[in-house]
């Protein structure tokens, strides 16, 4: 009873009122906020707190600023942080991240391309067309229709950042799925700009996504899966196909220089497990890097069906390549902020 | 007696003290000192909090600014003044920000000319109601606005039933939705100071003004306004100078089609951790606040901006 208090407290952000207790390490997570951090916190943080007799001291942020910062500064002062994978990778390019021991973590039932030497897998989120169900008689189905505004009409919604939307861009200029990366930013651009004077709104957040869809007057969006859920549950007359989604998935990794480096090894390993991964996908409506939670028994076959990484949805969408954007971002992101000030 | 230079007020005794064999000369040099020490000891708290907090960190901008990879570099400024995108995410900071101060200016200005001349209760009414929306987050207004102006707020589809639109989103998503949000979050920084200032108006002089035979309007444009002309300024000044950095609103209210300086910064921040391009970028929002700020010193003296004198 006891770690698991201390361990709901910690998520809770009051950590650093405890007293330190005897025998209990406390690791300074840094990940997402919000609904999120309270779904990490269920299915990970308590039940590996207790296991493992860790505490939590939590950040929330969704991007690497404060990390490289204290790397600058010689003064590392998280242990385990949550990002999505191509800041894991550009991070893990930059020296910020310990190299991770596969002997102590398994990643044999991993998504290929969902883990490196320096990260591994969390969640599996995927950007992908939502649309109006009772404005919209004829959806497109894909990011080419989505384009086709003759064919297609409707208000139309896309995301304000390069990750995604050039690799959508492309697709909608004919690149098949499997031909994206390397990406021709030329190329992905022009297309952009064909869309754009039909583009109401570029959101830049998951919330207010979600808000261009449920009172915002917006017929057409590409965004993530679990937003299009959630503003469903809310009543929104929306569904949404996962046909050309586009998966990015969330990952971990150890902060290079942590005095607690074993103990971080070792919590990443529980993290990697089926059964945390699959109550995460559980409470969230996010898939999983571990492709064995299918076999945990946790998930309904229903919910199942809905995850991007369900077997029928998987096949249907592309992965997002951190690799590729780890060596790319400064540039294609500057070409797409450049595109969106001209 | 006292010597301490601008620190002090002069003193009437200034001139005896440099009087040469004046009997106690010496101690009175030595009271000076001891002030001097004093003063100086009482302006050390601040001074440190000023060095630490101010001078040193807009001093590390400015290095920053003039840093790539490890050595100094005028790239940075190159690439604002260069690049098409930075000026048009400048040359939209600054066309914004100047028709917030506008907009704030012709409604903050009756606003505050009515609260100036309504008895005690009334005004206090009254502030309370610009007061109000100044103490509730941005952020929330902000979400706010994007309910009221969207396409199933309440002002659109009225405007298109009449007939007056067929865009459902004349108002969000784009300058006039951000300006909108703008002006409601900056105008009670135009009607505070000017209202201070119309406050201690002597209304005895539009009387005066009214008796050497001025109809109403004249005596409002040559003598009511040209007295207010500070509190227009000091409103001017703090709204233009807090609308070139705004972001929660145009990221917000502009629907990714407005982006203004500190937009970019943050970006820059954090998808590239390019300090020297954000710092170069903060560098040039000072710049532009200093100079609005030295031209309206000029244009109605310091003192008077700064609420020094009256």
């Amino acid at each position: 009873m006891r770690p698991a208090l201390l361990a709901t407290t910690a998520a809770l952000g009051l950590a650093a009122s405890l007293p330190t207790t005897a025998g209990a390490e406390t690791i300074r997570y840094m990940t997402a906020g919000g609904i999120y951090l309270d779904h990490i916190t269920e299915a990970f943080l308590e039940p590996i707190g207790e296991k493992l007799g860790v505490t939590w001291s939590i950040e929330t942020s969704d991007n690497d600023t404060l990390i490289r910062l204290e790397h600058a500064a010689g003064a590392p002062t998280f242990d385990i942080v949550e990002f999505g994978a191509s800041q894991c990778a550009r991070g893990a390019a930059d020296g910020l991240y310990e190299e991770l021991d596969f002997d102590i973590i398994d990643v044999s039932d991993f998504t290929p391309g969902s883990y490196s030497d320096h990260f591994v897998g969390s969640t599996i989120f995927s950007t992908v067309l939502g649309y109006n169900t009772e404005n919209i008689a004829n959806p497109p189905s894909n990011w080419a229709e989505f384009w086709d505004v003759e064919n297609f009409p409707g208000t139309r919604s896309l995301r304000r950042t390069a990750r995604h939307m050039l690799e959508g861009a492309l697709m909608a200029d004919g690149v098949p799925p499997e031909e994206v990366y390397p990406m021709d930013l030329d190329r992905a651009i022009d297309s952009l700009g064909r869309i754009r004077p039909h583009v109401t709104a570029w959101w830049g957040s998951g919330a207010e996504a979600q808000q261009l869809v449920r009172d915002g007057g917006i017929d057409l969006i590409w965004t993530f899966n679990a937003r299009l859920d959630s503003a469903a549950a809310d009543g929104a007359p929306i569904t949404y196909t996962f046909n050309q989604g586009i998966m990015e998935f969330g990952c971990w990794a150890i902060v290079k220089g942590t005095r607690n480096k074993d103990l971080a090894m070792r919590i990443l390993a529980e993290f990697a497990k089926p059964e945390y991964q699959a109550e995460m996908a559980r409470l969230s409506g996010y898939g999983a890097a571990n492709m064995a939670i299918f076999e945990t028994g946790i998930i309904d076959a229903e919910t199942a069906a809905t995850l991007p990484t369900a077997p029928d949805n998987v096949n249907r969408q592309l992965l997002l390549d951190a690799a590729w954007w780890a060596e790319n971002a400064p540039e294609a992101i500057e070409r797409f902020d450049q595109f969106m000030t001209e | 007696m006292s010597t301490a230079g601008s620190l002090i007020p002069p003193r009437t005794q200034q001139h005896q003290a440099a009087e040469p064999a004046a009997p106690n000369a010496v101690a009175l040099a030595r009271q000076g000192r001891r002030d001097r020490l004093l003063v100086l000891s009482l302006l050390l708290p601040a001074g440190a909090l000023l060095l630490a907090l101010l001078i040193i960190p807009v001093g590390w901008l400015f290095y920053l600014s003039l840093i790539e990879g490890g050595e100094y570099s005028l790239v940075h400024y190159e690439r604002i003044w260069t690049m098409r995108s930075y000026q048009n995410i400048l040359w939209t900071t600054v066309k914004i920000s100047v028709i917030v101060t506008v907009i704030c200016a012709v409604v903050g200005y009756p606003t505050a000319y009515l609260l100036a001349q309504l008895p005690g209760p009334l005004a206090a009414v009254g502030l309370a109601m610009v007061m109000i929306p100044f103490w509730i987050s941005i952020l929330v207004r902000t979400y706010a606005w994007l309910i009221l102006l969207g396409a199933r707020g309440p002002i659109v589809p009225f405007l298109q039933q009449v007939g007056l639109t067929d865009n459902p989103f004349l108002l969000l998503y784009n300058e006039t939705g951000t300006i909108i949000g703008m002006v409601h979050v900056m105008l009670p920084f135009f009607i505070l100071p000017l209202y201070a200032n119309l406050r201690s108006f002597d209304w005895n002089l539009m009387h005066a003004a009214a008796s050497m035979g001025a109809p109403p309007t004249s005596a409002f444009f040559r003598v009511f306004l040209p007295m207010s002309l500070a509190g227009i300024w000091a409103g001017v000044v703090l709204v233009f100078v807090q609308s070139i950095g705004f972001y929660v609103t145009p990221a917000l209210l502009g629907g990714g089609r407005v982006t203004m300086v500190s937009m970019k910064i943050a970006s820059n921040i954090q998808e590239y951790f390019d300090w020297g391009a954000a710092s170069a970028l903060g560098v040039v929002l000072l710049l532009i606040a200093s100079s609005i700020l030295i031209l309206a010193a000029r244009l109605i003296g310091g003192g008077q901006l700064w609420g020094t004198t009256r």
